[in-house]
């Protein structure tokens, strides 16, 4: 791989951008939040959580993104009368030794006098992370992830195995990658049970996307939106058999859920659908949500395929647009990093796309924008859910010594 | 069932893998074009986009669309050959889909 230097930090993990994240612990807070970002757009992103009532699951969240290797410092921003517990999310950034201060809107005086100090606080924070050290980034230290939104019948096709090549080689340089929604591997469990490295493995790929049938049948919906079989997919089924395409063709490592960070380079599965009755409706409300639980995993971007043509972006990530459909392309190219759908015309293989996605990879890592990250797409969205943590069989690298299998 | 081998059908229609017995079409076509399927010409009797799938032979009711080798789920009436096949005569075999009014 080619060399990118990153930004060390206090974890040992490198970060391919160090932004100040300015972090809403409610709704009611978020207003405020926003205004102190506004116009520093570029490295000050807001992220946050909207719920007045406490919830593990958005703790452990707030704190795996507050000490994602892409983050520099933090201003937490709280209204005051809110349940999540903001000292404790404080001292872990602290104890991470990155800048961080917390306002409190009803002890600052306000909306104005909150929003003048934050933005203080935040040229002040700038101006310190600038001296962070730049380091090499080695191709085992980078975690990307992949997600298809909008996806249509070409998703399938052209951009998904195009990111599964990808997927391929960074796996190969050491890196982690890391797919997901297994809502969207149902009619895949059994095929891909077969890529585990152990037996034991295999059986828990079934049962998580056992568990999404389970839950989505519950919900009387599938992970199928409109615009999907607006696309030409039909049944959930077609888009699974697309969407798990993406995942390449090479061994399965492991099995995490949101916020477990793999140990050891290698290809996971996140599964993304809470533990427990059905309580929170839809396991990701949308794919911004899907976006946050990798980036809580450690993902540094994320390849994300689209038929139907998506915009987002996100906070804290960048996020690498992959279009499958040449006739989104022509009409959306501006909001895309990669043509896949030359593959359909017959002007490329996936091989030469494949290739052209783990180049791009690695001169995002080293600092080239993305197309919506250029824009300043900086979407963000976590919700209520909880989870059980994993079993032993499903990180067999965790136990077995480095590189058994 | 005659079985004829690929270069029989349109370049347009897309086989991802042998065994399949839906196509994909590699850009949109306007309803009327003939096309070659399986050896056979058909004529298209709907306008279908890119993407969308038309059966490669005669489908009876309750046979598994297979798309890349894997079942994909189970037509709800008879097809035949070179007709689109969508959510109109294919249901899954796992969770419903949902579609809106416009479809």
């Amino acid at each position: 791989m080619t060399s990118m230097l990153g930004y060390l930090r206090s974890d040992g993990r490198v970060g391919i951008r160090n932004v100040v994240a300015v972090v809403y612990l409610v709704e009611c807070a978020h207003h405020v939040a926003s205004r102190i970002a506004a116009g520093l757009q570029d490295d000050v992103h807001v992220i946050g959580f909207g719920g007045c009532y406490p919830n593990d699951y958005a703790a452990m969240m707030l704190e795996r993104l507050t000490t994602h290797p892409n983050v520099g410092a933090v201003l937490l921003v709280s209204l005051g009368c809110e349940g999540f517990d903001r000292a404790a999310l404080a001292r872990q950034v602290a104890a991470s030794g990155r800048p961080v201060e917390t306002l409190v809107i009803q002890q600052a005086g306000g909306t104005r006098t909150t929003i003048e100090a934050g933005r203080a606080w935040v040229d002040e924070a700038r101006e310190r992370i600038a001296a962070t050290p730049r380091v090499p980034i080695r191709p085992e230290q980078l975690v990307v992830g992949t997600i298809c939104g909008g996806s249509d019948s070409t998703s399938g096709i052209t951009a998904n195995p195009a990111v599964g090549r990808a997927f391929e080689r960074l796996v190969e340089a050491g890196a982690t990658a890391i797919f997901e929604e297994t809502g969207e591997l149902i009619g895949c469990e059994h095929v891909m049970a077969e890529r585990a490295i152990t037996p034991e493995l295999g059986r828990e790929l079934v049962k998580a996307v056992e568990k999404a049938e389970r839950y989505y049948r519950t919900l009387g919906h599938g992970s199928f939106a409109a615009g999907n079989a607006e696309g030409g997919l039909t049944t959930i089924e077609e888009k699974s058999l697309g969407a798990y395409a993406k995942s390449g063709t090479g061994p399965i490592h492991g099995v995490i859920k949101p916020g477990d960070i793999p140990a050891h380079g290698g290809l996971y599965l996140l599964d993304v659908v809470p533990d427990g009755e059905v309580r929170w409706g839809f396991p990701n409300i949308n794919d911004n949500a899907e976006a946050a639980e990798l980036m809580a995993c450690g993902a540094h971007m994320i390849l994300f395929t689209t038929g139907r043509g998506s915009v987002v972006g996100s906070a804290i990530s960048p996020i690498v647009k992959v279009c499958a459909n040449p006739e989104t392309y022509a009409r959306m190219s501006d909001d895309m990093d990669v043509n896949a759908g030359r593959i359909l015309r017959g002007e490329a293989t996936i091989d030469e796309v494949g290739e052209e996605i783990f180049e791009l990879v690695q001169r995002v890592a080293a600092g080239e924008p993305s197309a919506s990250e250029a824009m300043g797409h900086q979407e963000f969205v976590l919700t209520y859910k909880s989870f059980e943590p994993i079993g032993p069989a499903c990180l067999p690298l965790a136990t077995a010594p480095p590189m058994a299998p | 069932m005659a079985r004829a081998v690929s270069g029989d059908t349109d370049r347009r229609l897309l086989r991802l893998a042998e065994g399949d017995n839906v196509l994909i079409t590699t850009t949109s076509i306007p309803a009327g074009e003939e096309l070659l399927v399986d050896g056979q010409l058909v004529e298209l009797a709907v306008p279908v986009a890119l993407g969308f799938k038309l059966a490669a032979s005669d489908l009876e009711e309750g046979a598994v669309a297979v798309r890349f080798g894997m079942p994909i789920g189970r037509t709800t009436e008879a097809v035949a050959r070179g007709a689109l096949v969508h959510t109109h005569n294919l249901e899954s075999l796992y969770l419903r889909t949902h579609a809106r009014g416009e479809q």
